[in-house]
């Protein structure tokens, strides 16, 4: 599901927006594996990850002219698909609110690494009710952070926020996270410090 | 127990394949589906037009019956010899027997056409795997022919939904691929691949 060794993305991206329809199905193939298993963290919900990523390519895809640097194609790709989770979320916790459980097939208990210990699960499974009952910022921000992997700096790009914003983000998850979850300390003391 | 930070690392990645190729059917679909409503549209507008004419023309009075002035004596037309109905008949076969073959096939140049027409048939006739070794032999033996890709995506297709090999028609399918495909073709063959790779990760393994 990768494109062929060498092809350059910001190539890929040139030959889709003169009107290749084989280079699109090639950015497709490449990008859409990457985002669903990230939509699909996020979310714990398949459905809703694919519904996501088909919006996110689908605007992508109208919206490509506006890409200034098509080499940073996955990136300007993954903020419009975290916008969309947030938006998503968003609205799953409205209709918690208003006593509508939305599923979650794929629960990160259910995405556990066989061979993972009972005790583990269990944590895992405290940890995705705590992130459902955090803010849909504070929920993304740890989630992109812990979950994902991603940098710091990446995360405030994806968020489309600052900083400092994200800082405060992560600080304020990681207080109620710590409080209900047997979680290690953060690395370096300044991520969750504002 | 307590948790490691990196909570990723005790994740599996998530099964995506089969989400991919759903999702792409649906981009397919969603960015073609304004024309399917364009059409809708106009048809809609030519059926109104219609019926309103057609109620237009029932309420209307029925014209008026104008009769000849001067009475009109029949024309006795005198019998002209034809045909015999056999001979017309062979000559109407023969004819469009001959319209219906290019100049070339006649000449037994056009393998390509013949194969392909004869795998349609066996295909038609319920027998799906000798329609496939036909396209096959096609696709092997006359590949710069540019008939060949539309032959390509046909073996992928029969490989995928008539003949339970999907491997194999992931291999069709990407070669088709790989090929300069116009826009129709391409909207046939990447969903089919897609479904043939979730059906070949579905397939299960021999030992």
């Amino acid at each position: 599901m990768t494109l062929p060794e060498g092809v350059p993305v910001d190539d890929v991206v040139r030959r889709t927006l003169a009107g290749d329809r084989t280079a699109e199905g090639l950015l497709y193939r490449r990008y859409a594996p990457i985002m669903l298993s990230m939509a699909t963290r996020l979310l714990h919900s398949v459905p809703a990850a694919e519904d996501v990523v088909h919006d996110a390519f689908i605007i992508a895809l109208s919206r490509l002219s506006q890409l200034s640097e098509p080499a940073q194609f996955r990136g300007w790709l993954s903020t419009i698909v975290v916008s969309l989770v947030r938006r998503r979320m968003r609205r799953e916790r409205l209709l918690r609110f208003v006593g509508f459980e939305p599923e979650a097939e794929n629960t990160l208990e259910a995405l556990a690494k066989p061979g993972t210990s009972v005790e583990a699960r269990g944590e895992l499974a405290l940890l995705e009710v705590t992130l459902r009952e955090l803010p849909t910022n504070l929920r993304l921000a740890w989630s992109l952070r812990y979950i994902e992997g991603e940098k710091l700096e990446d995360v405030a790009a994806l968020l489309n926020k600052g900083l400092s914003t994200t800082k405060r983000y992560l600080a304020a998850a990681e207080e109620r996270i710590a409080q209900r979850v047997a979680i290690e300390p953060p690395e370096r003391e300044e991520e969750v410090k504002s | 127990m307590t948790l490691p930070r990196d909570v990723k690392r005790l994740l599996d990645e998530p099964e995506v394949e089969a989400s991919v190729a759903r999702t792409w059917v649906r981009m397919v679909q969603t960015r073609s589906g304004s024309r399917p409503v364009g059409r809708l549209v106009l048809v809609s507008a030519v059926v109104t037009a219609l019926v309103g004419w057609g109620v237009f023309a029932m309420m209307r009075e029925p014209a008026p019956v104008f009769e000849p002035a001067v009475a009109l004596q029949p024309v006795v037309v005198p019998s002209v010899a034809t045909p015999s109905s056999n001979l017309a008949s062979v000559m109407m076969q023969g004819r469009s027997r001959r319209l219906a073959r290019p100049p070339e096939q006649d000449s037994g140049a056009d393998v390509v056409g013949e194969l392909l027409e004869s795998s349609v048939e066996a295909f038609v006739q319920g027998d799906a795997q000798r329609a496939a070794v036909l396209l096959e032999e096609t696709v092997t033996h006359h590949a710069e022919d540019a008939r060949t890709t539309e032959a390509l995506v046909t073996l992928g297709w029969l490989q995928v939904e008539h003949l339970n090999q999907p491997e194999q028609a992931v291999h069709t399918l990407n070669t088709a691929l790989e090929r300069h495909l116009s826009d129709e073709l391409f909207d046939r063959a990447w969903p089919l691949l897609q479904t043939a790779r979730a059906k070949a990760a579905a397939k299960p393994k021999k030992p």
